[in-house]
C-alpha cells in the first residue's frame, strides 16, 4: 500500500479515477429529456389557459403536485431512492391533467395521481418498468370512477382574458358526442362550415379535454422533439396513416367522420384500429431495425394510451398526441 | 463512404493536439518493457538480470503458440525480470533496464527489400515483433499469412483514427505518408496481390493530401488509392471499415480473410517498413499524449517500456483538475490506477481527462429509449443484454448477440441513463452460452 501512495506522489497527481470504457459520454441525460418533454408541454397549457380559464392551470397544478408528491411518497415507503427530481412524475402529472375535462371538480385527480403514480408506475418497478402508461392508466381509473364528470364537464371555449367564467353554467358538447348523436352535418352547422371545423381543431377552439384541443401546439412541441431526436417520426407517422387509411377504407369523410358511422360500436372499432396502427407501426419499425423487434412494453404502452383516448377524444388529435408521449421515456 | 448501420459522433477534441509534429522524447532513466504486448501467449525472457543489453536486443523469444517478440528499447542493464502492471490493469513479467545514456544511438541504413522473396519479407516481419498497432495487438506476421483458399485479393490500411482526441495515425499519414506507402508495397507483396486501399476520415484533410501526394509520386504496377471516410465512430473498427470501402460483409463470427480482405493499421505499415526497409524491429512508437489535463500535448515518439510518469514529466507535469488518465482512446482505452505503467506496441495514446471531459454520473434503470439499438453498429441489442445481467440471467444473453460485440462503446455513450452497457456485455460474454 505504502509504494502505491509513493508512486501518485512522485507524479504529483491526485487520486485518479478509473472506470470502465466509454469514458466519454453524449450530453442527454434522462433528466435532460424529461425536462425537455415538459417544456414541450407548456403551450397547450397556456392555451387551455386562455380557452377554459385558471381552472385549466389548478387541475394541472393538481395533478402535477398529485404525481410528485405520490412518488416522493412511494419511493420513501418502498425505500427506493427519490427521483422526482428527473420529472418524470411531473410528465404524468401533466399529461393526465390534460385527458381530464377542463370542467370536473378541480380535487378529482388526486386519486387518479395515486393511481397512476403508485400503482401504474412504482409498483412496476419505477421509470422503466411500467408496463402501461401511468397517466392513462390514472385517467382510465378516474373515468371508471367518476363517468359523469369525465364525459360531461366539458366548458364552451371562449378567450377568458378579463371575466372569470361560472364554469358550471358553461357546458358544451364536444365534437364527437355532436358526431356520434347527430351526425357530421350537425357538427359543420355547429361550427359554420367544414373549413371552419378544421381550422378549430387545428387551432383547438372547441370543447375538450385540457390539453388536446388545439392539434398544432401538440405537433409544435412532436416537431420541437423530433427535432432533439428525442423521438422518431415512425410511431406517430405510422398511426395517422393507419387511421386514414381505415377510415377512408371504411367510408368515412375524413379522418374523424368515420365515427358517425359507427355509433354504438365506435370504441370497438377505433381500438381496433389502433391496434392495427400499431401493427402497421411495429411493422414499420422492424423494417427500420431490421433484426431488431420494438419492445413489447412499448406497444402495449402506446396501445394503452390509444384506448385511454379513445372514449373522450378526438381520433384526430390521438395520433399527434402521441408525440410528446414517444419520447424516449415512453413510460411516462 | 461510411458503415451502414449505427455509429455516433463523439465530439472530435483533436484540435487539442492534431497540429503538433511527431516529436522525439529522450530517453528515460529506466524503462520497463512487458513480454507480453500482444494478443496470444507471453514471450519466454531470453535475458537476466544484470546483463548487458542493446537497442533492438531481443528480450523475449516465442515459446509456442501465437505471439510476437520482443526487443530492447534502449540500451543498457538488466536490473531485473519482474512483473509489472500493464495497461490494462494486468500483472505481466517485464524488464526492467537501467538505461545507459551515454550509449552510441543506432543508426539504421535502407535496403533493398524487392529482391527478397514474400517468404523472406514475411520473416523479417515475424522477426521484428511487429504487432497490429491499432490497440488490439494481433501479431502482424499471422494476419500476412492468410489461408491461401481465403482468395485474399485487397489491403486495407485503416487510417480511420475514429476514436476522439487520438491523432497519432494523422501525425505519422501526414509526416512519414511516403514510408507507409512503401509499407503498402511490401504488405501487397508478402500476399502477393495488386490492390491497396487507404481509408482516411474525412476530417483529416492533410494527412490525405500527404498520402495522395505519395501515392501519386510512387506509382508502380499496383493500385493503391486513398479512399476518404465519413467521419464517424467506430468508422475504424475492422468491420465497419472493409464494409464502407468494398461492400462486404464480415459475417457475424467471421474473419476478414473470409471476404478476401487484409486490414492493417497505418502505423503498422509504418512499423512493416522500418522492419524490412531498414531492419528495425518495433521498440518505439508515435503516442498522442493529449487532455486538457497535461500541460503541454504532444505526439511522442516513445521507446516502449518508457512509464507514463517519465512522459508526465518531460511534458511539465499535469493539470490539478485531472481526474481519470487513459490508456488508448476515450471510447475503448484503459482508465489506469496509477501513472507506474509503460507505454507498449499498442499504446496509441494516452489521455489526461479532467473532470469535466469525464462523465461520472451515476447510472439509472433502463428507460427502454432504444437509443443503443440505433447506435450498436454490430445490430445487437446492448439493453436487453444490460437488464439480463442485472436480473442475473446473464447466462441468456446469447440470443441479442452478446458474442458479436467488439465493445466499441458506442450504446453507453448514448444512454440517456449512463448504464454501463460495455461492463454489462463484458460480464455477459463471460456468462453466456454460444
Amino acid at each position: 500500500m505504502e509504494e502505491q501512495v509513493t508512486v501518485f506522489k512522485e507524479a504529483e497527481v491526485p487520486r485518479l479515477s478509473v472506470g470502465v470504457s466509454p469514458h466519454i459520454r453524449a450530453g442527454d441525460s434522462v433528466e435532460r429529456i424529461m425536462w425537455t418533454v415538459v417544456v414541450c408541454l407548456i403551450p397547450p397549457l397556456i392555451w387551455s389557459i386562455f380557452l377554459f380559464g385558471i381552472r385549466s392551470l389548478l387541475i394541472t397544478l393538481v395533478c402535477v403536485l398529485g404525481c410528485v408528491a405520490t412518488e416522493w411518497i412511494t419511493q420513501k415507503a418502498l425505500k427506493r431512492p427519490i427521483t422526482v427530481k428527473d420529472g418524470s412524475a411531473v410528465i404524468t402529472g401533466i399529461l393526465l391533467a390534460y385527458t381530464i375535462p377542463p370542467g370536473v371538480p378541480i380535487w378529482t385527480p388526486i386519486l387518479g395521481c395515486v393511481v397512476a403514480i403508485y400503482i401504474a408506475k412504482q409498483l412496476m418497478g419505477g421509470l422503466g418498468y411500467n408496463i402501461f402508461n401511468p397517466a392513462l392508466i390514472g385517467r382510465a381509473f378516474l373515468v371508471a370512477t367518476f363517468p359523469v364528470a369525465m364525459t360531461s364537464a366539458w366548458v364552451r371555449p371562449e378567450v377568458y382574458l378579463t371575466q372569470a367564467p361560472q364554469v358550471d353554467a358553461i357546458s358544451s358538447a364536444t365534437p364527437l358526442y355532436i358526431i356520434k348523436h347527430y351526425g357530421l352535418p350537425a357538427l359543420f352547422e355547429k361550427y359554420g362550415s367544414q373549413g371552419k371545423v378544421y381550422l378549430d381543431f387545428l387551432f383547438g377552439s372547441m370543447p375538450g379535454c385540457i390539453g388536446e384541443t388545439s392539434a398544432l401546439l401538440i405537433l409544435i412541441g412532436g416537431l420541437y422533439l423530433l427535432y432533439k431526436g428525442y423521438i422518431t417520426w415512425h410511431i406517430p407517422v405510422s398511426m395517422i396513416v393507419t387511421v386514414g387509411v381505415l377510415s377512408w377504407i371504411f367510408g368515412g369523410e375524413g379522418f374523424f367522420s368515420r365515427r358517425s358511422h359507427h355509433r354504438s360500436s365506435h370504441r370497438g372499432s377505433d381500438v381496433g384500429c389502433l391496434l392495427y396502427g400499431h401493427r402497421l407501426c411495429d411493422i414499420s419499425q422492424l423494417l427500420h431495425r431490421k433484426d431488431h423487434i420494438w419492445h413489447r412494453c412499448r406497444r402495449l404502452d402506446s396501445l394503452d394510451k390509444a384506448q385511454g383516448r379513445v372514449s373522450g377524444g378526438r381520433v384526430l388529435c390521438d395520433p399527434t398526441h402521441e408525440s410528446p408521449d414517444t419520447c424516449p421515456g415512453s413510460v411516462v | 463512404m461510411t458503415f451502414y448501420k449505427g455509429g455516433v459522433h463523439p465530439p472530435e477534441r483533436k484540435e487539442l493536439c492534431e497540429k503538433n509534429s511527431i516529436e522525439v522524447m529522450p530517453l528515460p532513466q529506466e524503462v520497463s518493457i512487458p513480454l507480453s504486448q500482444h494478443f496470444g501467449s507471453p514471450c519466454k525472457p531470453s535475458v537476466k538480470k544484470n546483463d548487458e543489453v542493446k537497442e533492438g536486443d531481443l528480450l523475449g523469444a516465442l515459446e509456442s503458440g501465437m505471439g510476437a517478440v520482443v526487443h530492447s528499447s534502449v540500451s543498457g542493464k538488466v536490473k531485473a525480470v519482474e512483473e509489472c502492471l500493464n495497461p490494462m490493469g494486468a500483472k505481466v513479467l517485464a524488464v526492467n533496464i537501467q538505461v545507459d545514456r551515454d550509449s552510441a544511438p543506432i543508426t539504421y541504413q535502407p535496403t533493398e527489400w524487392r529482391n527478397n522473396s514474400p517468404q523472406e519479407l514475411l520473416e523479417k516481419v515475424k522477426a521484428a515483433g511487429i504487432v497490429g498497432m491499432g490497440g488490439a495487438g494481433f501479431p502482424a506476421h499471422i494476419k500476412l499469412s492468410p489461408p491461401k483458399e481465403a482468395g485474399v485479393d485487397t489491403l486495407i490500411l485503416n487510417g480511420a483514427e475514429c476514436e476522439p482526441y487520438l491523432t497519432t495515425d494523422h501525425a505519422l499519414m501526414r509526416e512519414r505518408s511516403k514510408e507507409i506507402l512503401e509499407g503498402a508495397k511490401i504488405i501487397l507483396k508478402i500476399l502477393g496481390i495488386k490492390r491497396c486501399f487507404i481509408g482516411v476520415e474525412e476530417n483529416k484533410p492533410d494527412a490525405i493530401r500527404a498520402l495522395r501526394e505519395a501515392v501519386d509520386k510512387g506509382k508502380e504496377d499496383n493500385e493503391i488509392q486513398v479512399v476518404v471516410l465519413k467521419t464517424k465512430y467506430p468508422q475504424g473498427s475492422e468491420k465497419q471499415l472493409i464494409y464502407a470501402i468494398t461492400q462486404r460483409k464480415v459475417p457475424g463470427f467471421g474473419l476478414p480473410f473470409d471476404v478476401g480482405v487484409v486490414v492493417q493499421n497505418v502505423a503498422t505499415t509504418y512499423a512493416i517498413y522500418e522492419a524490412v526497409a531498414l531492419g528495425k524491429p518495433l521498440y518505439e512508437r508515435v503516442v498522442t499524449i493529449t487532455g486538457k489535463g497535461i500541460n503541454r500535448t504532444a505526439n511522442l515518439l516513445i521507446r516502449v517500456g518508457t512509464k507514463i510518469k517519465d512522459v508526465v514529466d518531460y511534458l511539465g507535469g499535469t493539470r490539478e483538475d485531472l481526474r481519470r488518465v487513459v490508456v488508448g482512446g476515450p471510447m475503448m482505452g484503459f482508465a489506469v490506477p496509477t501513472l507506474d505503467i509503460p507505454v507498449t506496441k499498442t499504446t496509441s495514446g494516452i489521455l489526461f481527462l479532467t473532470k469535466e471531459e469525464v462523465d461520472e454520473s451515476p447510472y439509472k434503470g433502463c428507460i427502454r429509449c432504444g437509443w443503443c439499438l440505433d447506435a450498436c453498429p454490430m445490430g445487437i441489442m446492448p439493453n436487453e443484454i444490460g437488464i439480463y445481467v442485472e436480473a442475473d440471467r446473464a447466462q441468456e444473453t446469447g440470443q441479442f448477440g452478446v458474442f458479436e460485440c467488439f465493445e466499441c462503446g458506442s450504446c453507453a455513450y448514448v444512454c440517456p441513463a449512463k448504464r454501463p452497457l460495455v461492463q454489462f456485455i463484458r460480464y455477459a460474454k463471460t456468462k453466456a452460452k454460444r
